[in-house]
């Protein structure tokens, strides 16, 4: 099919500021190309778009198909949360009885958790970056990439169909036996949907793993990934090894409501305790996949809005990697009161505090990071500080659980719900949200609009701990979760509703960015080339948005992920150009403004002949 | 627009500094260049597609490893916790078929990696015929399979609660749930020296009902087919346990087998057509692998089931 | 075609693709074949009988009691290194995808490790033996004996009881060194219902 190659310039019509700077328009757009030839109109056109879209294997376009799906289910589960808090506004039934609350917060927890949260930074973010980054093409399967967009949508299908078929499951996210062998609800068609998600996550999995270890540009060398790809590569290991476990237990789970099959059941021989064990041994090394990628955007966003190298890179990368193995040698520290036996509980409890060392060292090394750099404070620092905050709170809170015999009083209290909040929404959303701002341009070639931008990172931030904090409180009092109604506590009646307040307040946040992001694509300024000033890859050597294929010529990597001196060494407080230039003071050049102005990659990396090249206009 | 298509012949261009690209279709590209005719657009050499594809295939297995892995592991706790109810239920499974179906695998994976040979080698009748000789040596494993259940199915001998039981014999949860699981550490003696023997230890109470009901009910074959129902396993109240392990895994190896059997089919196809040489081998190489790994899981399940 | 016959390397520029040798392959398949004759043989062995084609074999059992789990995935695993060093190539591949295999197989044994800790080790907190490691502690579990051969305590709904403030009336003493503060509370909750 022919493409257009000349871009649809409109400057004369639309404003200066909403149209590239003539000669500035970046050639190739990966959302506009491939598209249908100018003469196919009509029907013709309308399905040839949308097959250039439904069939692409461009790992952009995937990304951007996540993250409207994602999006969408992250409203439905926050809409669920919503009614969740707003029935235990007051004691006594609120606006739904027992049966129906039981279904509200397991299908506010399914949602969030397979539908949202584990896709949500690999599948859009991720996929949207990773070759770019590394200065590829595309992922290693991008057709594999492709199914695992339809094989989620099919497993998110199934799993929502039970909303239609029983109004939900009532079993809790965790589905532990004998209730969701007994239970008269669509466990199987959830079980299924999740088994069958579990799939697109393991395909995910596999394509970042191979497109790191085989895919490098010339010159990036393990020690020169950016810290977002050695999160993503942990979070893949996991994928891979965690995934098939929960996979097979779900179908277990289903051949036990099918057929009787017994592993489960204490009537015929069998253990429930043995169902915790397998739900939990991916349930636990899940948390980490979907921290780990978050930690990876605030790697990012940290080194670009301090100027500076992120500060221990080694340690941060190896312990991302920590993390990952670690991870799956601490389940069972969400069974301290299923009458696991003492001497695993104790490991567990051991083994949960260790892992706590490697997410402190990270969380030093952000922190040093800022030190003696020049930080700046946009949108997506707000949210990165956010994080930085919230996941400590999160973290901290998680040893504490951890601790065997606290646990024992915390487990299934508001206090652990408090506590995973914390960290996935405190910490993964607060991260996605502010890795989103922060690659808006390059995804979309707009900016959003700043001011609103602040006011959501502020307004999500007090929403949250105003909802969360609360929450630890009226948990170590002994507020149970999964209860809708707290007749022996109804002093905690006032809690709950500050609780509930907060929600409106976070919800509100969420809508300031969603506001963002539409306006942003209608009304947007034009993004600049390069606007934060950053040196990873998709920045300095990719269009703003990308080409299709990325790159025309294969980039050849000669600096690290943040040598902000050797590209800029002009910049700074010359200090560094100055030692580098052997004591002399330089004249004091203003650091280069990142507002480049241009589409175009803002720097000229060098480049390599392999024969894979495409006749680039611009070059 | 029809691209070119060139084919360099000379094997010996390699040795002259050419592109070693010898006997394989080239496609001339959007650059003016010369391009395998296999190589992707987003690799940049044969080799690098080559190394990731089997990369990609060995992290598919290792989800395959963990997969089994969980039921093995459901498998290796319900041994240690009940060894006889193992030891009586494995009787009930033919060893001469179990070690028949082991020795049809283990055939079947030579053919397939001589199938790999031959493509290697650049011989298509030998990559075919072995295609198709490894489909056949799985299907005569599914046929075996089809017959140990049948007999299984016809004995009742099914998975969990549908179990049949000898009549007479008391299931758990008759028992008043008092079984409880047993401990390594045997705490039963030291409390029957304290004098809390009979209220306190389930077990002896519950071992002595096993053992009553055994005793009992030696003639129970109540089955009008059976001559097949011999074996103490028939009173064991927790068959329904090992058998339910037994008949996943076995179950979800066979769908393995399936699946293996439609892609090496669908291989076969291909390389009837000629689609495979030993310039471009790859999916007979990974669909290679998945069936060594499908085996690698019978060797395992075989032992484990049938034998101990 | 240039490719030599028996299995070396490839040296055409085909780099690593390593072919598969004839010998090899016919090799690992009798060691393959010979390792399950002597599983099966050892297992009947252990068994004391046999059946094979209808005909009823009973010999003298080999005792090896539990050892007969060891020995039998120990022949698996060696069979298990066979077919995928040679049928599958792990001893002529890149290092990445041996420790794939071996990484995943070890996860694994992780997973069955920290589970069989669990139901190997159930039951085995005995409360009433559990020694306690000073004075303070003694002194709790000499009055919670005391304690024990009383009636237990009836539950009392306390409502509106301030949580931040004292323990309500009737909660036992923290420290064993109000002990006949203990029994008085005792005393006391067992006199209101």
């Amino acid at each position: 099919m022919a493409t257009q190659t000349s871009p649809r310039t409109s400057a004369a019509a639309t404003p200066a500021l909403r149209a590239y700077p003539v000669g500035h328009e970046p050639v190739h757009h990966y959302l506009r190309e491939p598209r249908p030839a100018d003469d196919v109109t009509g029907l013709a056109r309308a399905w040839a778009w949308f097959k250039s879209w439904a069939l692409t294997v461009d790992h952009k376009r995937i990304g951007i198909m996540y993250l409207v799906a994602v999006s969408v289910f992250f409203a439905v589960g926050g809409f669920l949360a919503l009614a969740v808090r707003l029935e235990l506004f007051t004691v006594g039934e609120t606006i739904m009885g027992a049966d129906t609350y039981n279904r509200v917060f397991t299908m506010h927890g399914i949602v969030m958790v397979f539908l949202f949260i584990i896709p949500s930074i690999p599948a859009t973010l991720g996929n949207f970056l990773l070759p770019i980054m590394i200065g590829a093409k595309d992922v290693a399967f991008p057709k594999l990439n492709l199914m695992s967009l339809y094989v989620y949508a099919v497993g998110a299908a199934f799993a929502l169909y039970s909303l239609l078929k029983s109004g939900g499951v009532d079993t809790g996210w965790t589905f532990y036996t004998p209730y969701s062998k007994d239970t008269g609800t669509a466990v199987i068609s959830v079980a299924l949907g999740a088994f069958i998600m579990g799939f697109s996550s393991i395909l995910t999995g596999i394509n970042f793993i191979v497109t790191i270890h085989k895919m490098r540009a010339p010159g990036m060398t393990w020690n020169r990934l950016p810290l977002f790809l050695w999160s993503i590569y942990a979070t893949s290991i996991v994928q891979i090894l965690a995934t098939p476990v929960v996979g097979i237990t779900l179908v277990l789970l289903v051949m036990e409501r099918l057929l009787g099959i017994g592993i489960f059941d204490p009537a015929l021989g069998g253990d429930p305790v043995l169902f915790q064990h397998f739900f939990w041994f991916y349930s636990h090394p899940a948390v980490y996949i979907m921290i780990l990628p978050a930690f990876g955007v605030i790697s990012e966003l940290m080194g670009t809005f301090s100027r500076q190298r992120v500060y221990g890179y080694r340690a941060v990368a190896l312990s991302s990697v920590a993390i990952a193995l670690l991870g799956f040698l601490v389940w069972g520290h969400h069974m301290f009161t299923s009458g696991q036996s003492p001497v695993s509980s104790v490991v567990f409890s051991l083994i949960t505090f260790l892992i706590g060392i490697p997410s402190g060292v990270k969380v030093f090394n952000w922190v040093w990071t800022m030190y003696r750099g020049s930080v700046w404070l946009q949108t997506p620092m707000l949210y990165a500080l956010s994080f930085l905050f919230l996941f400590t709170i999160g973290g901290v809170t998680g040893i504490m659980v951890g601790a065997l015999a606290v646990d024992i009083h915390l487990h299934d209290t508001y206090f652990v719900v408090a506590h995973f909040h914390y960290v996935m929404m405190g910490g993964t959303v607060f991260a996605l949200v502010g890795g989103l701002h922060y690659w808006w341009p390059k995804m979309t070639g707009r900016m959003y609009h700043e001011g609103l931008g602040k006011l959501s990172a502020v307004t999500t931030f007090l929403g949250f701990n105003l909802t969360f904090f609360i929450q630890f409180i009226i948990g170590s009092q002994g507020m149970p979760r999964r209860y809708y109604d707290y007749p022996d506590m109804p002093w905690l009646q006032p809690w709950h509703q500050v609780s509930t307040v907060g929600s409106w307040v976070l919800g509100l946040g969420l809508l300031m960015v969603l506001a963002n992001g539409i306006w942003s694509l209608a009304r947007g300024r034009r993004a600049p080339g390069n606007p934060w000033g950053a040196v990873t890859l998709e920045w300095t050597a990719c269009t703003t948005p990308p080409d299709p294929h990325n790159f025309h010529h294969t980039p050849l990597v000669t600096h690290g992920p943040y040598d902000y001196h050797v590209l800029f060494p002009h910049s700074g407080d010359g200090a560094a150009a100055s030692a580098a230039g052997g004591g002399h003071p330089q004249s004091p050049a203003p650091a280069p403004a990142p507002d480049t102005a241009t589409g175009a990659p803002t720097l000229a990396e060098p480049t390599v002949d392999d024969g894979t090249s495409q006749p680039d206009p611009i070059a | 627009m029809a691209t070119p298509t060139v084919t360099v012949e000379d094997p010996h261009v390699a040795a002259h500094g050419g592109d070693g690209h010898h006997g394989e279709m080239m496609l001339v590209g959007y650059d003016g260049q010369l391009h395998p005719s296999r190589l992707q657009h987003h690799f940049v050499s044969s080799e690098q597609q080559f190394e990731a594809s089997k990369l990609g295939m060995w992290l598919f297995l290792a989800t395959e490893i963990l997969l089994f892995g969980a039921m093995f592991v459901a498998y290796g706790i319900f041994r240690m916790l009940y060894p006889e109810l193992y030891e009586q239920a494995s009787l009930q499974l033919d060893t001469v078929l179990g070690a028949a179906n082991t020795l049809v695998l283990l055939l079947s994976s030579l053919t397939m990696a001589w199938a790999i040979r031959g493509a290697q080698m650049d011989n298509r009748k030998v990559l075919f015929w072995n295609l198709i000789a490894t489909i056949a040596l799985a299907s005569a494993f599914l046929v075996v399979k089809y017959f140990e259940y049948g007999h299984k199915f016809d004995i009742g001998i099914l998975p969990g609660a549908n179990f049949e039981l000898d009549a007479g014999t008391a299931t758990v949860s008759e028992l008043g749930g008092a079984t409880a699981l047993k401990p390594i550490v045997d705490h039963s003696a030291a409390a029957a020296a304290d004098g809390h023997a009979t209220a306190t230890n389930p077990l002896a109470a519950d071992a002595a009902a096993g053992s009553e009901a055994a005793a009992g009910e030696h003639a129970a074959d109540d089955h009008g087919e059976g001559h097949g129902r011999e074996g103490e396993i028939f009173q064991n109240r927790r068959a329904g346990i090992f058998f339910a392990i037994y008949y996943m895994m076995t179950g979800v190896h066979a769908l393995h087998i399936l699946i293996g059997i439609i892609a090496i089919g669908i291989l076969a196809w291909k390389a009837s057509r000629g689609a495979y040489s030993s310039v471009w081998y790859t999916p007979v190489e990974n669909v290679g692998l998945y069936w060594h790994i499908v085996d690698i899981i019978w060797i395992f399940v075989f032992p484990l089931m049938y034998l101990i | 075609m240039s490719h030599t016959p028996d299995g070396h390397t490839d040296d055409t520029g085909h780099g690593t693709h390593h072919i598969f040798d004839a010998k090899v392959l016919k090799q690992t398949f009798a060691v393959l074949v010979g390792l399950t004759f002597l599983t099966v043989i050892l297992a009947l062995w252990e068994r004391g009988h046999a059946d094979i084609f209808g005909l009823e074999f009973h010999f003298p059992a080999l005792h090896v009691g539990w050892l007969s789990v060891p020995i039998a995935l120990g022949i698996a695993a060696t069979k298990v290194y066979w077919v995928a060093s040679r049928f599958m190539g792990l001893k002529y591949e890149k290092s990445s995808n041996v420790l794939v295999f071996l990484g995943s197989s070890s996860f694994l044994l992780v997973f069955f490790f920290f589970t069989y800790l669990d139901f190997a080790y159930r039951d085995t907190f005995v409360p009433a033996t559990a020694v306690t490691s000073d004075a303070v502690g003694a002194a709790v579990s000499e009055s919670e004996a005391r304690e024990a051969e009383l009636t237990p305590p009836p539950f009392v709904e306390t409502t509106g009881a301030d949580l931040f403030g004292a323990p309500a009336a009737g909660a036992p003493a923290a420290d064993g060194a109000t002990d006949g503060a203990a029994d008085g509370a005792a005393a006391d909750t067992t006199a209101t219902p």
